[in-house]
């Protein structure tokens, strides 16, 4: 199958993307499938950057965060668990596999474990064939 | 029925404003900033030109609830005017801000371009609807209002709905390749997403052969009935499902039993009423509600005050202002429930509630009438 | 100098609600007549504010222009580019958040100004004292309850009661109980006030004062508080709707025979309210369902080449039970009593057609022509059709008062600005050839619709009068001071009308 997932990774300033760095400077070998766009906390994440990020034509969407209780400005990570639960139902009722967004617990250090859900999410996506949005 | 001016093509119409200042009087929006009114703008229109009045942010602080068209002695159509404006405006770039971060409006963007099964439906008891008949419930945007707006149980309108569907005998058919009507791109000025909303709806709606829709949204009755009818020939039956049961009293099929002792108002909203003309169908169901005892408030029928929002663009400190009138006039009127026909009227109504009014309303609450008309069915009749 | 900049930041800091930019509605009225941008635009809620900025403006030397709630066709309420344009109409209808209240704050007087109730005898002067803005309208309403309604409603019941004050508005009640100037019993102004160099809040009780004061277009001070007349509503047996109709291409004999039975009815009966209209083929439109109305579809039918004149009389049963004796003096004259809601019906019409309806616009000084004995109003009806024919087509209707008759005329629906120029030549023309003709028995009215040119048109008596009280009341003139002038520059509104 010649398809690869368009993934758009989310990652916050002080954990997501630091851990990204880190797989990347540990010369982990990671989907070249996600693109990586730094925020300064997942609480910056609104539903509509995401639904937007899907009209987009993403296959997938990643938020990569600090661990539940870590978050540098507090609680940005608890919230943006709120709005992931929130989307995943509203992209259930228009039709979208709620599968298609994931959040996750990276910290800084934490480079093997980016690697890892972003393989493990690519191939999930692979499955899960393109984005309905591609097709029109 | 509609006026005849209404249905006019708003691109032909000719601007007759007279600057007499009765809209000045009327507008919801002037009651509360001086600086705003349909006159001034019609003044700006026609000395500045189409170009100043298109691009001025002022174009999407008009709540379209047609108060002022209901008063104006030239017939102006302001808000027909204001509509058109705001599609020339978006094709030139302009947009008008949708709140809540513009959720509303990606979601509706997003039905608009996905063409896939939905799962709207999953939250109704299978048992009540059916995937044929002749009677089609368009539920609307319910379900995905249940998601965003958590202090308003919106799928209740739907499940109660269905509820006297059901009590009729009747299992309307629904689906989920229905999509949003598209009543807030249409207003925004988003022509081109309703545009792919309305011939996906109406490609539906054709291919189930329905012959009768009931809607319990007053935004979905007016777009299905008046405007999509202006993209092609419909064959079908449009009704509000006030329409419906109040139709189904007068025959005799429907009958309340049950007693619901209850203080309530009515509050009509602007797309049923001074848009639909449909003032009497809420008041003869009302009436028809064994024990309810119904006040009317100051402002009702083609006076009713507006919620406060248009197409979700317009929440502000003047919308505040405006539901803690409306709510106060409820108050006044010594009603415990007011009752309105349209979801959205509803969740601005208790998102005001919801927050921390002016006044204390307490007891005051906010809710469908197919909630009240449902309580008077007899329980154990229920299928 | 003070810039808009410093009033703004004045203005802020009092708190009082002030229009940041989007002048181009206040540039102009429903005149479309234009002096320019004003300085700045306020929307004071209630005295107190009303006092701040008039205190600022003395401070400054900065001249008010008051505007209130109706439309304004005349020009008197539309500002010079120094001044601030203070829109009073919310003053006094509104809560502390500045939004305006739709519940009356009423409180009754009788004439010698000690409180009292709806609830006691009926015949005797009451008057309702109301904040500044409330409406005739929004007044009536409040006031159906307990069968009570403002002595003179306009047509257009949504201007406000100190507006309709200001510019001595008549309407529906004035046969009986005279225009607004008869029916004011109390005010209370904010003036500016010389000695003190401040802002001072004065009420004028004197019947004698209060009647020279209306019709004085928003110059000595700014109305906060007016006490209006009201009367009890007629119970519905206790009314007569009567319609008389006349149809006829001799538009000298149909004014001259009307206008007679107008006088005569004068003499004979007793009226609270009469009306006349004039029916062509443009007043219904053609699926208009008043055609199949069996009581009132025959008042519209009207024969090619000839006009037809209905008066609408609506009054006490008494006061009218010799009208059908009366009519039948006269050939041609039809009499027929109509229901109530028939009458509803054509005063609706009726007002409709004063202008402020589709394809109608109000021409800017051509408001009323008082034509005192209405026996000769034949020949005023034929010089207006005369002049109007070849050029614009257009429809007289009126008013009947106890001393003579009131015509309006409006031509029809001029939307762009050279129809608009066109209309106004023919208003001087009509003005010239109609009331400078002293065979006709016309004059033009004297407040009414003056605005802009109030000095100017005025006679010699009422200039004196005008400018005694403006010495009394504003002698450091703040108050619109530009109607003084004798030679305003007016200019149209708008580089071009666009439609």
């Amino acid at each position: 199958m010649d398809y690869e997932p368009d993934i758009l990774g989310l990652a916050c300033n002080w954990c997501g993307y630091a851990g990204a760095d880190q797989a990347g400077m540990n010369k982990l070998q990671y989907p070249a499938n996600i693109k990586l766009m730094r925020v300064m906390c997942l609480g910056r994440i609104d539903t509509t950057l995401v639904l937007e990020a899907f009209r987009k034509k993403f296959d997938g969407v990643m938020l990569v965060g600090c661990h539940i209780g870590d978050c540098h400005y507090v609680s940005g990570n608890k919230n943006a668990v709120l709005v992931v639960e929130r989307l995943k139902s509203i992209l259930s009722i228009l039709g979208v596999e709620p599968q298609r967004l994931r959040i996750e617990e990276v910290s800084g250090g934490e480079g093997p474990k980016f690697a890892v859900v972003t393989k493990e999410f690519t191939a999930e996506l692979k499955e899960l064939g393109p984005s309905p949005l591609r097709q029109v | 029925m509609m006026k005849d001016k209404k249905t006019q093509d708003s691109k032909n119409q000719k601007l007759e404003c007279i600057q007499c200042n009765k809209c000045m009087v009327t507008c919801p929006l002037n009651k509360v900033d001086p600086t705003y009114s349909p006159r001034g703008r019609n003044l700006q229109l026609l000395m500045e030109g189409q170009e100043s009045f298109s691009e001025d942010q002022q174009l999407y602080r008009c709540l379209t609830c047609f108060q002022c068209m209901e008063t104006c002695p030239s017939n102006n159509q302001y808000v027909e005017v204001v509509k058109s404006a705001r599609k020339d405006a978006h094709e030139k770039g302009h947009c008008d801000e949708c709140k809540h971060g513009s959720i509303l409006r990606s979601i509706t963007q997003l039905q608009a371009d996905l063409n896939v099964k939905q799962n709207r439906l999953e939250g109704l008891d299978p048992d009540s609807y059916a995937d044929s008949g002749e009677i089609f419930y368009f539920m609307g945007c319910l379900p995905i209002f249940d998601q965003v707006f958590t202090h308003t149980d919106s799928l209740k309108i739907a499940k109660n709905t269905l509820k006297i569907f059901n009590h009729l005998g009747i299992k309307p058919m629904m689906t989920d390749e229905e999509k949003c009507c598209g009543y807030d791109l249409l207003w925004s000025g988003q022509e081109e997403y309703y545009l792919k909303l309305a011939k996906s709806n109406l490609k539906m709606l054709k291919d189930k052969g329905v012959k009768k829709i009931v809607t319990s949204c007053a935004e979905c009755f007016i777009t299905l009935k008046d405007e999509y009818s202006k993209i092609e020939k419909i064959d079908w039956e449009v009704q509000h499902v006030t329409e419906f049961i109040a139709e189904n009293i007068k025959n005799g099929k429907l009958k309340l039993d049950k007693e619901v002792a209850k203080q309530v108002t009515y509050h009509d909203p602007c797309r049923l009423g001074r848009v639909g003309k449909v003032f009497d169908a809420p008041r003869e169901i009302l009436e028809n509600v064994p024990g309810v005892d119904f006040k009317e408030m100051e402002f009702t029928k083609e006076n009713s005050a507006c919620c406060g929002v248009g197409n979700f663009s317009n929440c502000d400190t003047h919308t505040k202002f405006l539901q803690n009138e409306r709510l106060l006039e409820a108050k006044e009127a010594g009603a415990k429930y007011m009752l309105t026909a349209c979801p959205k009227c509803r969740i601005h109504f208790n998102c005001y509630l919801d927050g921390e009014p002016i006044d204390k309303m307490e007891e005051l609450e906010i809710t469908d009438i197919t909630e009240i008309v449902a309580q008077g069915l007899e329980t154990g009749e229920d299928k | 100098m003070i810039t808009r900049a410093d009033i703004f930041e004045f203005l802020s800091e009092k708190e009082v609600k002030f229009s940041k930019d989007d002048y181009s509605q206040y540039n102009s009225d429903a005149s479309f007549l234009t002096l320019g941008a004003p300085l700045a635009v306020v929307f004071p809620k209630n005295q107190d504010e009303v006092q701040i900025v008039v205190d600022y403006a003395m401070k400054h030397n900065i001249v008010i222009t008051p505007r209130a709630m109706g439309s304004g066709t005349a020009g008197a309420s539309i500002a010079t580019p120094e001044s601030i344009l203070m829109v009073v109409d919310r003053l006094g209808t509104c809560n502390k958040w500045g939004v305006r209240q739709k519940n009356a704050q009423v409180r009754f007087v009788s004439k010698d100004l000690s409180p009292t109730n709806l609830d006691k005898e009926d015949d005797r002067e009451l008057y309702a004292v109301v904040g500044a803005s409330m409406s005739s309208d929004d007044l009536d309403k409040f006031l159906k309850k307990d069968n009570y309604h403002v002595a003179v409603v306009p047509s257009s019941g949504w201007s406000s009661i100190a507006g309709n004050f200001c510019t001595n508005a008549g309407g529906n009640g004035t046969p009986k109980y005279g225009t607004y100037k008869d029916i004011i019993g109390y005010l209370k102004m904010v003036v500016a006030d010389k000695e003190s160099g401040a802002s001072k809040v004065i009420e004028v009780t004197d019947k004698n004062e209060i009647e020279k004061i209306g019709g004085s277009q928003g110059t000595l001070g700014i109305i906060t508080e007016i006490g209006v007349l009201v009367v009890p509503i007629l119970k519905k047996e206790q009314t007569s709707n009567v319609v008389l109709s006349y149809e006829s291409n001799d538009v000298v004999t149909m004014g001259e025979v009307m206008g007679t039975l107008i006088e005569d009815t004068q003499k004979n009966c007793a009226f609270l309210n009469a009306e006349f209209l004039f029916i062509d083929p443009l007043l219904l439109k053609s699926d208009d369902p008043l055609w199949q109305n069996e009581e009132l579809s025959e008042f519209f039918a009207v024969q090619e080449g000839s006009r037809k004149m209905l008066i609408l009389y609506q009054g006490e049963k008494s006061g009218m039970s010799n009208l059908e004796e009366l009519t039948k003096k006269y050939k041609n004259v039809k009499y027929k009593s109509i229901s109530t809601a028939g009458m509803v019906t054509m005063l609706k019409i009726r007002k409709a057609a004063t202008g402020k309806s589709t394809a109608r616009v109000a021409i800017p000084g051509f408001e009323d022509i008082y034509v005192t004995k209405p026996s000769k109003l034949g020949i005023v009806l034929e010089k207006i059709f005369q002049m109007c024919e070849g050029k614009l087509p257009g429809r007289p209707i009126g008013h009947q008062y106890v001393d003579g008759i009131v015509i309006h005329y409006r031509p029809q629906a001029m939307v762009t600005k050279d129809e608009y120029l066109q209309g106004w030549k023919l208003t001087e023309e009509l003005t010239q050839e109609i009331i400078g003709n002293k065979k006709y028995h016309t004059i033009k009215r004297k407040e009414h619709g003056l605005g802009l040119e109030l000095y100017k048109l005025s006679d010699d008596k009422r200039k004196a009068e005008l400018t005694a009280l403006k010495k009394k009341f504003d002698p450091l003139n703040i108050f619109n001071a530009h109607l003084f002038s004798k030679n305003p520059v007016i200019k149209f509104a708008g580089v071009e009308f666009k439609i």
